[in-house]
């Protein structure tokens, strides 16, 4: 056995109580061929009986089998806060046959002998759980009804299944089941008619909606975690679709090398887990946990979900799933948008109006249009077809938009005797970004006074960290706490951020996207002479502009609102402004920034700060920041540097 | 038939909230470019809970992709068109593509002859998609009707 410690492992504390206790687990016809300590139990069954008493659960056999680990992860028990007692995520009393099947691996273990050996139905319902006890228990195979399942077959027979790939779309700050990025499988047949990846099958986990909910309560209970969460399969281009065109997200396709059986076991649980209903929680997002959990069953003996005991962020579960050996190549799927991208910046200035024009128009221009030559022709078509099937992803649609997109698609088919443009280059890919967790050490100054601060960060990414692997201008930190020891011994809590989000998406010709963030948390304010802990959330909007590929501007309108006893207002709110610069250069990443705020009771807060991160390594940087915080009574400057490492 | 079979069951899952042909019955070119759009609302959503809607989950439902409303195909490749209608638009007007290879992959086109079968498409882009107002059956008729009078592909159509 190869299970570790802790409380979740069946039953770990109960020794049969005494000497054999036959477990009766079906009729006594083949009893005196089978071997091993099943066969002594059998030729001590009672007779063939289909209402025969229940499986004993404490009988060793069935104690024993229950606490592998391969029947934990089969059921999808975890170690719970309770010594003793174990958790399930499964939240569906259709997958368990016994009623404390929830919580008692043993029960649940010895109604699945009783329930296989009594309905051939259970045998297609739980193909996987049959796959194992039969290796398991050697006679077991003999005393099974025949069962002939023709739905499970025909779906095996429709997926034909040669290969596995762990898909990874990106980031996505506007959604936050989304944010931290989001995984699921996808299915290679090995039918010819389907070989060939849009025609490959994605199973997904995810909130499951009935067909037809009302909008409000959908919205409603789609933020809220009011949906269960469930395993769903479907074709591979409605992933590409919604990933790649409606929400411009890349994909990274992770092929793992599963063997035939591997396979096997992992599509027979998949199919246990049909229609069953998980717990899901709407920002404690567990699909890629649900993943570890299939892929170990697949392969047993890396344990992969249960690296995760607290919470899984998508992209540290395809790092395991590759240190586990289990991935053969990545392929990236750069996102509709970002090809779109990388087209515009390949345009002169000249051709970028033209092709913003066509997009407006297929038939503007035609002698600028005529002048090109043949490849920048497609090029300028391909831009314009694509700006215009990007932004018709977010109108209304209409006769007009669907006449102007044939146009363009003729115009893309007019010069597509030319060179196609050359595809965008690969970007860092996200499992060799920096890792997700962070400490940081700081020494600096504050108003002449030397500190010492103590960072640490559960995830993930800010504006300075290093930024291979990861979105461009977006910054999302949950859980980051840092504790200050100043000068003369005194030890404070400096900072507690619970959330921080910040979205700087540049603005040109083509996009006009948004800017906006929000941050929540307690944090230090000087006010009226003194270092006050305060309760704050703020947000701002606005946009941001990149004048070179380098260089990001952003201007926000922002808010606040603030809990401080030192205030006119023990509450008071404050409408505020907000401007920076963000640039990369070989020296590494500089953020400069203003703030001002003006609260309702009447002071004014001005923030001005300078930070520049230079890393060290891919997990290693080091940060210089530069502060002056003025309001009424107080100028405060600080200074520090700091040694940031992710884990 | 077996092929057929295995496109149709392909096909047949379509119950998320994103594959909703917005023109129902009525599913012309123009409509299936606005693909997702009419639902982006549903989409917001759907995207906020990585959800599935629909209790058709699991690839097992036989039926439509929201274009063909009998949902019977009378020959591979059909309802793969409507389901990919704008892929598969795009890629013909430039001559390649993974939605042009899809629809070449399930009309069980062999590898030798995928090129030539993308550059009979690309050839006949005005044929196929001779306005904004054609439908996926339409369209699928004729790359049905191009294929057979194509010394090369015919063998797939035959």
């Amino acid at each position: 056995m190869a299970h570790r410690g802790g409380p979740c492992l069946g039953r770990p504390g109960v020794a049969p109580r005494t000497a054999p206790v036959p477990v009766r687990i079906g009729p006594a016809r083949t009893a005196g061929l089978l071997p091993g300590l099943l066969g002594l139990l059998l030729a001590t069954a009672s007779p063939a009986n289909p209402a025969a008493p229940a499986t004993d659960t404490d009988s060793p056999t069935v104690t024993a089998l229950a606490g592998q680990r391969e029947w934990l992860q089969l059921l999808h028990y975890t170690p719970s806060w309770l010594p003793g007692r174990l958790r399930n995520f499964v939240d569906d009393p259709d997958f368990f046959l016994s009623p404390r099947g929830e919580h008692d691996p043993a029960a649940e273990l010895a109604a699945t002998l009783d329930a296989l050996r009594r309905d051939p139905a259970t045998q297609c319902r739980f193909p996987a759980r049959r796959q194992w006890l039969v290796a398991r228990l050697p006679g077991l195979a003999a005393t099974l009804p025949p069962a002939h399942c023709p739905e499970y077959e025909e779906w095996r027979r429709v997926l034909a299944v040669r290969e596995a790939v762990l898909v990874f779309a990106s980031s996505y700050l506007n959604s936050p089941s989304s944010m931290y990025g989001h995984t699921f499988l996808r299915f290679d047949s090995a039918a010819p008619e389907r070989r060939t990846p849009l025609l490959a099958w994605a199973l997904n986990f995810g909130a499951t909606v009935p067909p037809d909910e009302n909008g409000f309560v959908y919205a409603w209970r789609g933020l809220f975690g009011g949906y269960p969460g469930q395993f769903a399969a479907g074709p591979y281009f409605e992933k590409l679709r919604e990933y790649s065109r409606l929400e411009s997200r890349d994909l990274w396709e992770y092929r793992l090398n599963l063997d035939a059986a591997e396979l096997d076991r992992l599509l027979a649980h998949a199919w246990e887990l049909r229609a069953i209903n998980f717990d899901y929680y709407f920002f404690d997002e567990n699909c890629s946990l649900r993943l570890l959990e299939l892929l170990d069953v697949a392969r047993p003996g890396h344990d992969l979900a249960d690296q995760f005991p607290n919470y899984a962020i998508p992209i540290d579960t395809v790092r395991a799933v590759i240190d586990a050996g289990m991935v053969t190549d990545v392929t990236w799927r750069p996102a509709t948008r970002s090809t779109l991208r990388w087209q515009i910046a390949q345009l002169d200035a000249g051709e970028r109006q033209l092709a913003r024009r066509l997009a407006d128009d297929a038939g503007a221009e035609p002698q600028a249009f005529a002048a090109l030559e043949p490849a920048r022709q497609r090029l300028v078509a391909e831009v314009a077809y694509q700006y215009l099937r990007d932004r018709a992803v977010h109108a209304v649609p209409d006769a007009a938009l669907a006449r102007q997109n044939f146009a363009l698609l003729q115009l893309l088919e007019r010069t597509a005797d030319a060179a196609a443009p050359p595809a965008p280059p690969r970007p860092a890919a996200p499992e060799t970004g920096h890792r997700t967790g962070l400490a940081a050490l700081a020494a600096g100054t504050e108003e002449s006074r030397a500190f010492g601060d103590l960072e640490w960060r559960v995830s993930y990414h800010d504006l300075l960290d290093p930024p291979a692997g990861y979105p461009a201008g977006a910054s999302l930190n949950m859980a980051r706490i840092v504790a200050r020891l100043k000068e003369g011994g005194t030890l404070q809590l400096q900072r507690l951020d619970a959330l921080e989000i910040t979205s700087l998406a540049a603005r040109d010709r083509f996009f006009r996207s948004w800017s906006w963030r929000v941050n929540a948390g307690l944090e230090r304010q000087w006010t009226a002479g003194d270092d006050i802990l305060v309760t704050q959330a703020n947000g701002g909007f606005g946009g941001s502009w990149a004048p070179l590929p380098s260089l990001l501007l952003f201007a926000l309108g922002t808010g606040r609102l603030e809990a401080n006893h030192a205030l006119d207002r023990s509450l008071d709110l404050a409408p505020g402004l907000a401007a920076g610069l963000r640039l990369e250069s070989p020296a590494g990443i500089t953020l400069a920034s203003a703030d001002y705020y003006h609260f309702t009771g009447g002071e004014d807060r001005r923030a001005l700060a300078l930070r520049h991160e230079l890393a060290l390594g891919a997990n290693l940087g080091l940060r210089l920041q530069l502060e002056r915080r003025v309001n009424e009574h107080d100028r405060v400057d600080e200074a520090s540097l700091a040694l940031r490492y992710h884990f | 038939m077996k092929r057929i079979l295995m496109v149709a069951a392909l096909m047949g899952v379509s119950a998320g909230a994103l594959a909703e042909a917005p023109g129902g019955p009525n599913c012309g070119w123009g409509n299936m470019l606005m693909n997702g759009q009419s639902g982006l609302g549903a989409h917001v959503v759907a995207s906020l809970t990585n959800g599935t809607s629909g209790n058709a989950t699991f690839g097992m439902t036989t039926g439509t992709n929201g274009c063909s409303a009998n949902g019977k195909l009378t020959y591979g490749g059909k309802s793969l068109i409507g389901a990919v209608m704008d892929e598969f638009s795009e890629d013909v007007a430039r001559g390649d593509g993974e939605a042009l290879t899809a629809v070449a992959v399930a009309m069980g086109v062999d590898e030798a002859d995928r090129t030539a079968f993308k550059q009979l498409m690309h050839d006949n882009f005005a044929t196929l998609f001779p306005s904004a107002d054609v439908t996926a059956e339409q369209v699928s008729e004729r790359v049905v009707e191009l294929m057979r009078g194509h010394e090369q592909l015919a063998r797939y159509v035959s």
